[in-house]
C-alpha cells in the first residue's frame, strides 16, 4: 500500500482500549413509542399505497372531462351504498375485536364477522360489475369507466386480501393460537383494514356521488 | 446549395435559433468556469496536502457556516443570471403562438416519415391541397407558424439550425415558429423515440426565395402529369400502380389514389430522398426499395409486394416521371 | 468460498458466513442480504454491460448492420431497465443493507424477513424481465412512452413482462426503503442522535423517503398501462392522454435519478474524510442539503418534458425548480472539496475513485444545469448530449462511487484487502475509457445526432466520433473485467485486513471484518459522529471541541495543529 498506514495513528480496537464488560450492549431500540414495529411498518406501507390511489384518482378526475360514453349515469349508488355500509360497519366490528382481545372466543368471532362483511362487500361489487358490463359500461367503453374499474378493482383486491387475513386471524384467535406476542401483526392488520375502509369512503364520494369537474 | 452544417446547434441560420446558440455559449462558458474552479481546487489540494510521511493527524476542521452561506449565495447568483437569460431568450425564440388562425404549415409525424401540408394561400390553381414528405419547402425571410401533430405515436420535430424542437403528440397540435434567412438545405430528424425505424425518420427543410418557393408550390399543387405517350413502361407502371392497390395507402392526385397511410406521391420525383432519408431518390435506389422495402428499412409499414423485374422497371419508370 | 485464516484481531469473534445454498436462500441477516444485492447487481451489470458493448459495435460505423432496428431497440430497452433497476439500485441497496445497521450500531434491520422478501422480489423481477426473451423482449424504451408502449404499437408480450418485472422490483424496493426508515428511527445505538449519524446512513435514510414516495408513482403508471394493454382501457390511448403517462412516469423518474445518486454521495462522504484524515467539512450542510434535494426532486420532474408544448409559466416554473436543486447539490461538491483542504491526503484506490467522482459528477451536474436553461433543452433534449450528461452523473458519478465503496468496504465485508496492483491500472482504464466514451457524445449531440437510433447517416465527423466512443467502451469494459479479477483473487488471497484497515472513525469499523452475526459484541460510547476518533483521542474528543465551526480561522483548531506538515 502506498498510503503507509503505519504513519496513521492507529485507532485501537474496541476490545483493546476499554473495559469491555463496562460497555453497554447494543440496545433493542431507542425510541419511546409504545407501538410495535408492525404498526409503524404498515403505516409506512399505507402511505405508499395512498400515493397509488391518489394518482389513479387524479387520472380519473382529469380524464373524466374528455369522457364521451355511458359515463357515471350508469352507476347505481342506491344499491352500492348498502354493501358499502356493511364494509364501513366492519371497521366497528374490528375495533370491538381488538377491544375484547383478552377473551379469545369473542375476539375471534368478531374478527370472523369483520371478514364476513368484507366478503359481502366483494359479492356486492361482483354483482355490480356484472350489471354494468351488461349495460355496456365496460373498461374500454369510456374514459370514466377505465378509471372506475381500475380504482374499484384495486380497492377490491385490497378488500379480498384483508378479508382473507382477517379470516385466518379470527380462526387462530378463536383457537387461542394468537397471543400477545403477535401484537405487531394484529396492529398492522387492523390499521390496514381501517385504511381500506377509509379509501372506500373517498372512492364512493368521488366516483358515485360527485359529478366531476 | 451549401454542404450541411457540421455543428448545426452552433451554426444557426435563423433569427429564432441565433439566440439559442448565444445562450448555449454563455451557459457553456459559465459552466466551464465553475468546472475549472472545482477541478482546479481539487487537484491543487491533492498536490498541496498530499501526505508526505509526517506523523500525526492534520488539523481537524469541522466547517464554517459563513463560508457555506457565501458559496450558496454565489451559486444562487449564477443561477439567477441564467434564469433571467433563459426567460428573455424564450420570449425571443418562441413567441407565444395562439391556437387561433390557420398555420402556414402543418407537419405530421408518421411511423416513419414526416408529412408536410400547406393549408393557407398556397393553392392558386385550386387543384387539391399540397402535401409532401421528407422534404419541407419553406420561403426565406419570413416567420412561419407550424402546427406539429402526429398520426400515431409521439415524434419530435427538430431542425437545429432553424428553430427549437417540438414534440408531435397524437391528439394535440403543438405550434411553433420557424424561419430561415438564407436559401439552403437544413437537416432535421425525429428526436423522440418512435419505434423500429426512429433512426430513419430524417428530413430536410429546403428554404427557397419567396419567388422560387411560390413556383415550387404552384407546381406541387398541380395534379400528377398523365403518362407521356409512346412510353410503354411508364404507362404500364401507372396501370400497375392502380392494380396493385398502391392507392390504398398513398395519395396520387390525378389517378384517384387517396390513401393516407404513406407519403403523398403526386410529385414523388421532385424529392431528393426516399422513406425518411434511408435512400437517395435515384431510379436504381427506387427499384431497390420497391423490390423489398423490408430489406431496406426493416419494420417499415410498406409490405414487400414481390414484384417481378418487369413490374419493378415499369413502376420505377412511372414514379420517376412524377416531377 | 474457502475458509480464510482468521485475522488475529478477530480470532475470538464468531464469523457468520453462509456455508451452502440453503443458507443463502433462507438468510435474513442484513449482511448476507447486502452481499446478495451486490452480487445480483454485479451480475446484471455484467449483462447490461455486454448489451451495451454490442450496441456500441452496431454504432461504430454509419449504416452498420450488426443489429437489426428492432433488435437494437430491444437492446437499449433492456440495457436501460437492467442498469437502473437491476444493477445500480441493487448495488446501492446492497451497500445500504450491509452498512446501515453497522453504522448506527444495530444488530440487524427492523424487519429481517421483510428484508429478505424485498431482495427476492427484486431478484424475481429480474428473472421475469429476462423471461421476456421467450416472447420477444420489450422494445419501447425503459421510459415506455405511450402510445408507443400501447398494444397497437407494441403488440408482443415483452412490454407486459417489463411492466410485471418493474412492479415486482418496485414493490421490493419500497418495502426495503420502509425497513430502512424504521430501522434508522428505532434502532440507533444509545447516544447516536440523528445529527450524529454517519453521512452514508443519513443519505440512505433520506433516500428511503424518496423511494417510498416515488416508486408508488411508477406502480400507478404501470397499473394504468396494463389496464390499457390487457383490458383495452383508455388512460393513454383512445381518447386518453399520452402526456399523462409522461407526468406519472417522470414523477417517479426524476426522483429515481436522486434515488440512484444519494447513497453514492453517502459513500463519497465517508471515503473523502477518511483519506483526508479530517472530518467532513460542514456535516450539517451536507446532511441538510440532502433533505432539500429529497423535497425538490419531486418538484423538478417536468424538466424531462420541456418539448411537449407546455404553457410558458409551467416551463419556467420547472426551469426555476431545476436550477434551485443545483444549489444543495453544489453545496455538497464544495464541501467535499473543502474536506481536502488542509488534510493529509492518501491516494488509495477508493480515494482515486472518489476524486474521479467529484470531477465527473461536477461535469455531469453542470451539463444538467444547461438543460434547465430551456432554450438549450429545446435544442439538445433527446440528443446524444443527454446520453452523455446522464452517463456522467450515473456512471461517472454513481458507478465510480460504487467502485470507491467496493474498494473501501471490501476489507470489512470479506476480511481481506483488494490488491492495489490490480486496482490502480483498473482505475485508469475505467476512468480513461469512461471519459472516452461519453465526452465525445456531448459533441455528437451538438452535431444533431438523436438518441435511440440504431444507425445514422454518414455525416461529417459522426463516424469518427462514434468509433472513438466504441473503442473507449472496450477499454472501460477491460478495466471492469480487471476489477472483477481483482475481487476474485483478493477474496481468496488478499492481505488480511483487520478490523479497521483505513483507520476510520465510524461504528462499522469497531467490529470484526467480516462482522459477526448480530454485528457487535460491545459498542463504544457514542458522543459524536466519530466515536472511534473519540476513543483514540481521549484527550481531544470531537464533542469537547469548543465549537464545531471555525469562526475566525482559529476557533477550535489546537495550536499544534496549525503548523502541521504533510
Amino acid at each position: 500500500m502506498s498510503s503507509k498506514p503505519s504513519s496513521i495513528p492507529m485507532i485501537p480496537s474496541v476490545s483493546q482500549s476499554l473495559d469491555v464488560s463496562a460497555l453497554p450492549l447494543p440496545p433493542e431500540h431507542m425510541d419511546a413509542s409504545p407501538r410495535s414495529n408492525g404498526f409503524w411498518g404498515m403505516a409506512g406501507f399505507l402511505v405508499t399505497d395512498t400515493v397509488i390511489f391518489l394518482l389513479l384518482l387524479v387520472a380519473n378526475i382529469y380524464l373524466r372531462r374528455y369522457s364521451h360514453g355511458p359515463a357515471q349515469g350508469a352507476l347505481d349508488p342506491g344499491t352500492t351504498i348498502w354493501f358499502s355500509l356493511g364494509l364501513w360497519a366492519s371497521s366497528g366490528a374490528l375495533v370491538l375485536a381488538d377491544y375484547f382481545k383478552k377473551q379469545a372466543k369473542v375476539s375471534g368471532i368478531l374478527y370472523i364477522v369483520t371478514a364476513a362483511l368484507g366478503f359481502v362487500f366483494l359479492y356486492g361489487q361482483a354483482q355490480e360489475y356484472i350489471k354494468l358490463n351488461a349495460q355496456g359500461a365496460t373498461v374500454d367503453a369510456d374514459l370514466f369507466f377505465t378509471g372506475f374499474y381500475t380504482l374499484t378493482g384495486l380497492h377490491g383486491l385490497h378488500v379480498a386480501f384483508g378479508a382473507l387475513a382477517l379470516l385466518v386471524t379470527g380462526m387462530l384467535r378463536f383457537r387461542g393460537l394468537l397471543d400477545g406476542r403477535r401484537e405487531g401483526f394484529t396492529a398492522a392488520l387492523g390499521l390496514y383494514w381501517h385504511f381500506v375502509d377509509a379509501v372506500w369512503v373517498v372512492l364512493f364520494l368521488l366516483l358515485y356521488v360527485w359529478g366531476g369537474p | 446549395m451549401s454542404a450541411p452544417a457540421v455543428l448545426p446547434t452552433l451554426q444557426p441560420a435563423s433569427p429564432l435559433a441565433v439566440p439559442i446558440t448565444t445562450l448555449t455559449y454563455v451557459t457553456l462558458e459559465i459552466g466551464l468556469a465553475v468546472f475549472a474552479l472545482v477541478t482546479g481546487l481539487t487537484f491543487y489540494f491533492i498536490w498541496r496536502y498530499k501526505h508526505r510521511g509526517a506523523d500525526g493527524e492534520p488539523p481537524q476542521i469541522f466547517g464554517n457556516a459563513r463560508d457555506e452561506i457565501i458559496w450558496m449565495l454565489m451559486a444562487a447568483g449564477i443561477l439567477v443570471v441564467l434564469f433571467v437569460l433563459t426567460w428573455t431568450t424564450m420570449n425571443r425564440i418562441d413567441p407565444q403562438a395562439g391556437q387561433d388562425g390557420t398555420p402556414d404549415l402543418i407537419v405530421t409525424g408518421h411511423q416513419w416519415f414526416w408529412e408536410a401540408s400547406y393549408p393557407r394561400g398556397t393553392n392558386p390553381s385550386g387543384m387539391g391541397v399540397v402535401s409532401t414528405a421528407s422534404e419541407i419547402h419553406i420561403p426565406t425571410g419570413r416567420k412561419l407558424l407550424l402546427e406539429v401533430g402526429s398520426a400515431d405515436v409521439i415524434h419530435d420535430f427538430w431542425v437545429p439550425q432553424l428553430a427549437r424542437k417540438m414534440d408531435a403528440i397524437p391528439g394535440q397540435g403543438n405550434r411553433l415558429w420557424i424561419q430561415a434567412d438564407k436559401p439552403g438545405t437544413y437537416l432535421g430528424a425525429c428526436s423522440e423515440f418512435c419505434g423500429a425505424q426512429h433512426a430513419w425518420m430524417r428530413f430536410k427543410v429546403i428554404a427557397q426565395t419567396p419567388q422560387d418557393f411560390q413556383a415550387w408550390l404552384a407546381k406541387q399543387a398541380q395534379q400528377a402529369a398523365p403518362p407521356p405517350p409512346n412510353q410503354t413502361d411508364v404507362e404500364d407502371g401507372a396501370g400497375l400502380f392502380v392494380r396493385q392497390g398502391c392507392g390504398e395507402c398513398h395519395t396520387l392526385r390525378g389517378i384517384g389514389a387517396r390513401g393516407k397511410v404513406g407519403p403523398d406521391l403526386t410529385h414523388f420525383a421532385s424529392r431528393g430522398i426516399i422513406a425518411g432519408g434511408v435512400l437517395d431518390n435515384t431510379p436504381e435506389n427506387l427499384r431497390r426499395w420497391l423490390k423489398n422495402p423490408q430489406a431496406v428499412k426493416p419494420g417499415v409499414r410498406m409490405p414487400n409486394y414481390r414484384l417481378n423485374d418487369a413490374q419493378l422497371r415499369q413502376l420505377t419508370a412511372y414514379l420517376e416521371t412524377l416531377q | 468460498m474457502t475458509t480464510a485464516p482468521v485475522p488475529v484481531e478477530t480470532a475470538s469473534a464468531p464469523i457468520s458466513r453462509p456455508r451452502n445454498l440453503t443458507r443463502w436462500l433462507s438468510t435474513t441477516d442484513h449482511k448476507d442480504i447486502g452481499m446478495m444485492y451486490l452480487a445480483l447487481g454485479a451480475l446484471f451489470f455484467l449483462i447490461g454491460g455486454v448489451e451495451v458493448l454490442i450496441m456500441r459495435l452496431q454504432l461504430a460505423r454509419p449504416g452498420n448492420t450488426l443489429l437489426e432496428a428492432t433488435t437494437y431497440n430491444e437492446f437499449f430497452t433492456l440495457h436501460g431497465t437492467t442498469m437502473i433497476f437491476l444493477a445500480v439500485m441493487p448495488m446501492l441497496l446492497g451497500f445500504s443493507n450491509y452498512l446501515l445497521p453497522l453504522q448506527i450500531g444495530a444488530k440487524d434491520m427492523a424487519f429481517p424477513r421483510l428484508n429478505a422478501f424485498g431482495f427476492w422480489l427484486t431478484a424475481f423481477g429480474g428473472i421475469v424481465l429476462y423471461l421476456s426473451l421467450l416472447e420477444g423482449p420489450p422494445d419501447a424504451g425503459w421510459f415506455a412512452y405511450a402510445p408507443l408502449s400501447e398494444r397497437p404499437f407494441s403488440s408482443s408480450l415483452g412490454t407486459d413482462f417489463w411492466a410485471a418485472a418493474l412492479l415486482m422490483m418496485g414493490m421490493g424496493t419500497t418495502l426495503t426503503a420502509l425497513n430502512i426508515i424504521i430501522t434508522t428511527v428505532r434502532y440507533r445505538a444509545v447516544g447516536m442522535g440523528l445529527w450524529k449519524m454517519p453521512l452514508f446512513s443519513w443519505m440512505v435514510f433520506v433516500n428511503s423517503f424518496i423511494i417510498a414516495f416515488a416508486l408508488p408513482s411508477l406502480s400507478a403508471a404501470l397499473i394504468m398501462l396494463e389496464v390499457d394493454r390487457a383490458l383495452g382501457g383508455r388512460f393513454f390511448q383512445g381518447g386518453g392522454s399520452p402526456v399523462l403517462w409522461q407526468h406519472y412516469f417522470w414523477l417517479f423518474g426524476h426522483p429515481e435519478v436522486y434515488i440512484m445518486v444519494l447513497p453514492a454521495w453517502g459513500i463519497i462522504s465517508e471515503v473523502i474524510p477518511v483519506f483526508s484524515r479530517k472530518p467532513i467539512f460542514g456535516y450539517e450542510f451536507v446532511a441538510g442539503s440532502t433533505v432539500a434535494i429529497a423535497v425538490l426532486s419531486f418538484a423538478v420532474y417536468a424538466h424531462h418534458m420541456f418539448a411537449v408544448g407546455f404553457a410558458r409559466p409551467v416551463n419556467l416554473a420547472f426551469a426555476a425548480s431545476t436550477m434551485l436543486i443545483a444549489i444543495p447539490t453544489g453545496i455538497k461538491v464544495t464541501n467535499w472539496v473543502a474536506t481536502l483542504w488542509k488534510g493529509s491526503i492518501r491516494m488509495t484506490v477508493p480515494m482515486m475513485y472518489a476524486i474521479a467522482f467529484i470531477v465527473q459528477f461536477t461535469f455531469g451536474g453542470i451539463t444538467g444545469v444547461s438543460f434547465a436553461v430551456l432554450p438549450i433543452d429545446w435544442q439538445l433534449t433527446d440528443s446524444y448530449y443527454v446520453v452523455a450528461h446522464f452517463h456522467y452523473v450515473l456512471m461517472g458519478g454513481t458507478l465510480f462511487a460504487l467502485l470507491s465503496g467496493l474498494h473501501f468496504y471490501f476489507p470489512k465485508m470479506t476480511g481481506r484487502m483488494l490488491s492495489e496492483g490490480f486496482g490502480k491500472p483498473a482505475f485508469w482504464m475505467i476512468t480513461l475509457g469512461f471519459n472516452g466514451v461519453f465526452l465525445v457524445q456531448h459533441a455528437l449531440g451538438m452535431m444533431g445526432m438523436p438518441r435511440r437510433v440504431y444507425t445514422y447517416p454518414d455525416l461529417p465527423g459522426w463516424g469518427a466520433l462514434n468509433m472513438f466512443s466504441t473503442v473507449s467502451a472496450f477499454v472501460l469494459g477491460l478495466g471492469l473485467v480487471l476489477t472483477l479479477i481483482n475481487i476474485v483473487i483478493s477474496w481468496r488471497m488478499g492481505r488480511i485486513a483487520g478490523d479497521n484497515p483505513w483507520q476510520a472513525w465510524t461504528l462499522e469499523w469497531a467490529t470484526t471484518s467480516p462482522p459477526p452475526r448480530g454485528n457487535f459484541v460491545r459498542l463504544p460510547p457514542i458522543k459524536s459522529s466519530r466515536p472511534l476518533w473519540d476513543l483514540a483521542h481521549p484527550e481531544d474528543p470531537d464533542h469537547q471541541r469548543p465549537t464545531r465551526h471555525d469562526q475566525q480561522g482559529k476557533g477550535h483548531i489546537r495550536p499544534e495543529e496549525k503548523g502541521h506538515e504533510q
